[in-house]
C-alpha cells in the first residue's frame, strides 16, 4: 500500500509536467490547427536560459540573501523571456508560412526544434554533456507514516495545480480567453465579430511557451540534470498527452497527461524490466488511441468536410 | 548589311553550341574540387559559387532559357559524359579509398532519400522516423547473415521486405488522421526502435552487430582486392560498382512510379485528400503503399550499408540521421527525383569535407532545412509539372478513361 501512494505521488509529479507541455500544443493546435514540434526544445531553452540567471545571481550574492523571493522572481523573469521566445517564433517562422501547405510549417517546426537544440549544444560551455541544474526547490521531506513525500514534487504539483487553475480562468472569465476560444472555433467569424486574431495568435504563443519554460525548469530542478536533447523526449511525451486527451481542447491535455504520466510510472513499476522500456509503454497507449479514438478522450469527432 | 547579319547568327549559333560543353566543364570542376580536395576551403569555396551560379540561373529567366534549350538540344552528349563520369571516377580515384568511400556512403543516401522522398515528397506524409527504417533494414540484413549464414542476395531481400512491412505497420495508426498525427507516429516508431535496438541482448545492445560478410560475387568476396593489368584496386572500388547498380535500379524504379498512376495517385493524395476519395482513389491503400515502399528501400539501403561497413550500432539509425534524410529530400527539392539525388550527393559528400567543424554539423543540417523550407520550399530543383502528350491522353481515353488531376 505504501509503495503504490508513493508511486501515486511521482506519477502525479511526471503528469504535471506532461500536462504543461501538453497545454502549450493543444493550443497551438485550437488556435492555428498547428503541431509545434519545436515546443519541447523550448522548455530545455528554459533550462538553459536559467542557468546562467542563476550564476549570476550567486555571484551578486543575491542566492544566500534572501533566497525564496529571489528564486521567485528568477523563475518570473524566465516565463518571462520563454513567452518572448514563443512570440519570436510566432512572427519569424510560423506567420510567414501560414500561407504555405501544412506540411512545409510542420517541417520547419521540426527543423527550428533541431535549430534551437544543436544551437544550446554548440554555444553553452560543455554543451554536449549533462549539466547540473540548481537546485530551485525546497529540499528535506515530510513522512507521512511511512510515505515520504519530497517537499519539491509537492511545490511542483502545486505549481502546477496553479498554472492549471490561472490558465483556466484567463480562458473562461477574461476577453483575451474569449477571444482564444473564438478564433478556435471559427477564426473567420471571430474577425469579423471584431476579434484581432493577430494578437490573440501571439499571446497563445506566449502563454504555450512560458508554460514549457515553467515545465522545464520544474523538470531540471527536481531531477537536478539538464541535457541539451532532452526536450525532444519532453516535446513528444507533451504531443502524446494532448493526442490522447484530445487536441485543441485545454481540458483534454491535463487529463492526457494525467494518464500518460500514471501509465509511464505504474508501468516501469508494476512490468518486469519495465522502466528501461517506460517509453514504449507510453507510445502504445497513443498508438493504440489513434487507432480506436483518434480523436482523443474529450475531443469531439472530427469530420473532414468539403 | 545582309552578310552582317548572316555572320552575326552565325557566330551567335556557334557560341549557343558551346554553352553545353561550358557548362559541362565548370559542373565537374566544381564537383571535382568539391568530392576530391580534401581542403574544407575549397570546399566551401566551390559550393559558395555553386550557389552563386544558381541563384543566377534561377532569378536570370534568359540565362535560364538559354541553359535549359542548350541541354535539351545536347542531351545525348550530357548522357553520354554523365555516364562515363560515373563509371570513370574511382579508377582515378585508386590511390584515395576514402574518397570512394565517401562516394558510397553518397549512393546508400540517395537511395535513402529516394525512398523518402515517396512519402514525404509524393504523397505528403511527414516521416521524422525513417532511419529507423534504414535500422531495421541493416539490423535484419546483418542478423540473418551473422547467425543463420544467409547469403547476401536473400538476406537483403528479406531486410526490404521486413523494413516494408514495418513501413505497413506503421502506415496503419494513421490512416484516420492527420498529418501532425503521422508526425508522432513515425517520430515514436523512431524512438521506440532505438530503445529496443540498445536494450534487446538478441541485437547487440549498444554494442551492435560485428564482423557483417561482405557480399559474394560470382563466388567471390567483393573484400577481395581487384588486380587488372597489374594495378591493385582497393575493395572500395568493387563496392562502388556495386551499390551503383543499386542506385541505378533505385533511380529506375522511382522514375516509373511517378511516371505511372500511382505516382498520380500520390500526389493526388498529397494536393487534396478528400477530392482524392472523391475522384475515386483509395487513399488508405496509397498512404500504406508510399509507406512500404519507402521503407522496402530504406531496408535495401541499410542492408547495403551493413554489408559495406561490416558493424552497425544502433547509434546509426537514431533521430538525427532521419533529419539527415529529410535534408536531403528537402534541399533537393520535394517529389523531384533528380533534385532528391542532387541533395543526397551534396548533404552527404560536404560534411565529409568539413571533419574539422563536425560538432556543426547537425546545426547545419537544421538550419538548411529551415531556410530552404522559408524561402525556397521547392528545393534546388522544382517539381515537375507532369506533360501528358496526346499519344497518353488518348490511351487514357480508349481504355476506360479513368480521368484524375
Amino acid at each position: 500500500m505504501n509503495t503504490f501512494l508513493q508511486l501515486l505521488i511521482s506519477a502525479l509529479l511526471v503528469s504535471s509536467l506532461y500536462s504543461l507541455v501538453a497545454v502549450g500544443f493543444t493550443m497551438y493546435v485550437g488556435v492555428i490547427n498547428l503541431a509545434n514540434f519545436s515546443h519541447g526544445d523550448t522548455c530545455v531553452l528554459g533550462t538553459f536560459l536559467m542557468m546562467p540567471l542563476f550564476l549570476y545571481a550567486t555571484k551578486l550574492g543575491w542566492i544566500s540573501a534572501s533566497t525564496g523571493l529571489v528564486i521567485l522572481i528568477l523563475i518570473i523573469l524566465l516565463i518571462f523571456l520563454t513567452g518572448l521566445w514563443g512570440a519570436a517564433i510566432y512572427t519569424i517562422l510560423v506567420k510567414p508560412l501560414l500561407a504555405a501547405p501544412r506540411l512545409i510549417l510542420l517541417l520547419a517546426t521540426v527543423a527550428a526544434g533541431q535549430v534551437i537544440r544543436e544551437a544550446i549544444r554548440v554555444i553553452y560551455p560543455n554543451g554536449s554533456n549533462p549539466q547540473v541544474f540548481p537546485k530551485l526547490l525546497p529540499s528535506g521531506s515530510l513522512n507521512l507514516s511511512g510515505i515520504t513525500l519530497g517537499y519539491d514534487s509537492l511545490t511542483i504539483i502545486f505549481l502546477t495545480i496553479i498554472c492549471i487553475l490561472s490558465l483556466n480562468f484567463i480562458i473562461q472569465k477574461t476577453k483575451m480567453g474569449v477571444a482564444m476560444r473564438a478564433v478556435s472555433q471559427n477564426a473567420d467569424v471571430a474577425q469579423m465579430m471584431g476579434i484581432n486574431i493577430e494578437q490573440t495568435i501571439i499571446s497563445v504563443f506566449v502563454i504555450g511557451s512560458a508554460l514549457a519554460g515553467m515545465a522545464g525548469i520544474l523538470n531540471g530542478s527536481y531531477y537536478g540534470i539538464t541535457k541539451f536533447n532532452l526536450g525532444s523526449n519532453l516535446g513528444i511525451k507533451g504531443f502524446s498527452a494532448a493526442v490522447i486527451g484530445g487536441l485543441g481542447d485545454f481540458k483534454g491535455a491535463i487529463v492526457g497527461g494525467v494518464l500518460l504520466g500514471f501509465i509511464e510510472v505504474f508501468a516501469a513499476a508494476y512490468i518486469p524490466n519495465g522502466s528501461q522500456y517506460q517509453d514504449v509503454f507510453s507510445f502504445l497507449a497513443v498508438i493504440a488511441f489513434l487507432i480506436f479514438r483518434p480523436s482523443g478522450i474529450l475531443g469531439e469527432k472530427i469530420f473532414e468536410k468539403v | 548589311m545582309e552578310t552582317i547579319n548572316v555572320k552575326k547568327r552565325k557566330t551567335q549559333f556557334a557560341l549557343r553550341k558551346l554553352i553545353t560543353p561550358f557548362l559541362l566543364i565548370i559542373v565537374v570542376a566544381l564537383l571535382y574540387s568539391i568530392v576530391v580536395f580534401d581542403n574544407w576551403l575549397i570546399t566551401l569555396i566551390s559550393l559558395a559559387i555553386g550557389t552563386g551560379l544558381f541563384v543566377a540561373y534561377a532569378k536570370l529567366p534568359a540565362l535560364k532559357t538559354l541553359i535549359t534549350e542548350s541541354m535539351r538540344k545536347d542531351r545525348i552528349l550530357l548522357l553520354i559524359v554523365g555516364v562515363l563520369a560515373i563509371i570513370a571516377v574511382p579508377l582515378t580515384l585508386r590511390t584515395q579509398p576514402y574518397i570512394i568511400h565517401i562516394l558510397i556512403i553518397a549512393q546508400i543516401s540517395i537511395i535513402l532519400a529516394l525512398g523518402l522522398n515517396f512519402q514525404v515528397g509524393s504523397t505528403g506524409i511527414p516521416n521524422l522516423g525513417y532511419a529507423a527504417f534504414y535500422g531495421v533494414g541493416a539490423y535484419t540484413s546483418a542478423l540473418l547473415s551473422t547467425k543463420l549464414g544467409v547469403s547476401f542476395w536473400i538476406s537483403i531481400l528479406l531486410a526490404g521486405c521486413i523494413s516494408a512491412l514495418f513501413g505497413w505497420l506503421v502506415g496503419l495508426p494513421t490512416l484516420k488522421t492527420r498529418s501532425y498525427h503521422m508526425a508522432l507516429v513515425s517520430i515514436a516508431f523512431g524512438l521506440v526502435t532505438y530503445i529496443l535496438l540498445n536494450n534487446i541482448a538478441f541485437t547487440g545492445g549498444p554494442n551492435g552487430i560485428k564482423n557483417v560478410p561482405p557480399p559474394e560475387l560470382f563466388g567471390k568476396s567483393l573484400f577481395s582486392s581487384l588486380r587488372i593489368f597489374g594495378h591493385t584496386f582497393p575493395v572500395q572500388f568493387n563496392f562502388y560498382y556495386f551499390v551503383l547498380v543499386f542506385v541505378l535500379l533505385a533511380f529506375v524504379v522511382s522514375r516509373f512510379i511517378f511516371n505511372s498512376k500511382v505516382g498520380l495517385y500520390f500526389n493526388a493524395v498529397r494536393e487534396d485528400e478528400i477530392a482524392a476519395k472523391c475522384s475515386g482513389i483509395n487513399t488508405s491503400t496509397m498512404k500504406l503503399l508510399a509507406f512500404s515502399i519507402g521503407a522496402f528501400f530504406a531496408g535495401i539501403a541499410g542492408s547495403l550499408y551493413a554489408h559495406y561497413i561490416g558493424y552497425i550500432s544502433p547509434e546509426n539509425f537514431n533521430m538525427n540521421t532521419s533529419l539527415q534524410i529529410l535534408g536531403m529530400v528537402i534541399m533537393g527539392g520535394m517529389d523531384n527525383i533528380a533534385g532528391v539525388g542532387i541533395g543526397a550527393f551534396i548533404l552527404s559528400v560536404a560534411p565529409e569535407k568539413f571533419r574539422s567543424l563536425a560538432d556543426f554539423r547537425m546545426l547545419a543540417t537544421g538550419l538548411i532545412i529551415l531556410l530552404m523550407l522559408m524561402f525556397r520550399p521547392s528545393g534546388i530543383i522544382k517539381q515537375q509539372i507532369r506533360k501528358y502528350s496526346s499519344k497518353y491522353l488518348m490511351s487514357e481515353n480508349s481504355t476506360q478513361g479513368e480521368h484524375h488531376g
